[in-house]
């Protein structure tokens, strides 16, 4: 059956337009006027699609690197300046002289303005 | 595709009718069974086919070559012409309504009704797939277009259009068995 439907399908291809038809079409055709409109050269659009795909992909990265740096995700981040010693950033920490316990700084939550003067008084301290 | 196509495109899209009539009288024939494959009605066919090539000659200032054989683009015309026709005229098949043109290409003769109605059978089968079925069947066997061609001009790869072409044939198989037990 198939090859049937096959050859019955070939033999549409002997079908041809009315040659009167194809005349009377051709000649209205070719004396129609072309739309002189003038059309937009957006070729320029083809180079901005790369740099218009490689500023996306730029912001992308900054937002996923600065939500890395922002909960502190420090190994997973590359913003971490390689320059930077953690061990010498430890002696640094170990040599500074805060000249504050901080045992003695009490928070007592129910007196915000006890707090306050506590804390303006360290600072003049310091 | 035609042989300087490009250059006579170009030429067309600066007015010069000459070349445009060639690319005409190149497409016009695979263009018209193309319709008529689709709407199964002569003057349905004959109307639609000049709306592709008028629009085509003058929208072709913004035609712009992607690759893609210029066939392509005409047939993209004719398909959306084809997507109006049945979507604004609610057009029916009749199955009473036989091509005489058709008729007399395949050699028919009114004594041989059985070939007639089996060639007229199998066209209003065609109207019974899907519209990319059809795009398929049309190109393959009624133009001879290479599966490479048919899949470029409907912008598909060309496992794509085989599976078409195998869907196609199955489906026409179980439409006409179906008429044929009716």
């Amino acid at each position: 059956m198939e090859d049937r439907i096959i050859k019955i399908l070939q033999s549409l291809k002997l079908i041809k337009p009315d040659e009167g038809f194809v005349s009377r079409s051709r000649n209205t055709v070719l004396n129609s006027p072309q739309n002189t409109r003038w059309v937009p050269n957006l070729n320029f659009l083809e180079t901005l699609k790369f740099s218009a795909a490689l500023t996306l992909a730029s912001a992308l990265l900054f937002v996923f690197l600065g939500g890395l740096a922002y909960f502190n995700v420090k190994n997973a981040s590359p913003m971490l300046l390689s320059g930077v010693n953690d061990n010498d950033l430890k002696v640094e920490e170990a040599n500074v002289d805060f000249q504050i316990q901080l045992g003695e700084v009490t928070y007592h939550l129910d007196s915000e303005k006890e707090l306050g003067a506590q804390i303006e008084e360290l600072i003049k301290n310091y | 595709m035609l042989e300087g196509e490009q250059n006579l495109i170009k030429k067309a899209k600066e007015g010069d009718q000459a070349s445009f009539g060639q690319l005409y009288d190149h497409y016009i024939a695979p263009l018209y069974r193309f319709v008529l494959m689709k709407v199964n009605d002569k003057a349905e066919a004959e109307d639609l086919t000049h709306e592709v090539f008028l629009s085509s000659w003058q929208n072709l200032k913004g035609y712009k070559f992607q690759g893609f054989p210029f066939s392509s683009w005409l047939y993209q015309i004719a398909r959306n012409k084809v997507i109006d026709f049945y979507r604004t005229r609610k057009a029916y098949v009749s199955f009473e309504n036989l091509d005489e043109d058709l008729l007399k290409v395949v050699g028919v003769s009114e004594t041989n009704l059985e070939v007639t109605l089996a060639v007229e059978t199998v066209k209003k089968a065609l109207t019974k797939l899907t519209p990319e079925q059809q795009d398929v069947i049309a190109m393959k066997f009624i133009e001879d277009l290479s599966n490479d061609e048919i899949a470029r001009n409907l912008g598909k790869s060309e496992g794509a259009v085989r599976l078409l072409q195998h869907r196609a044939i199955s489906n026409l198989k179980e439409i006409l068995a179906s008429w044929k037990t009716e």
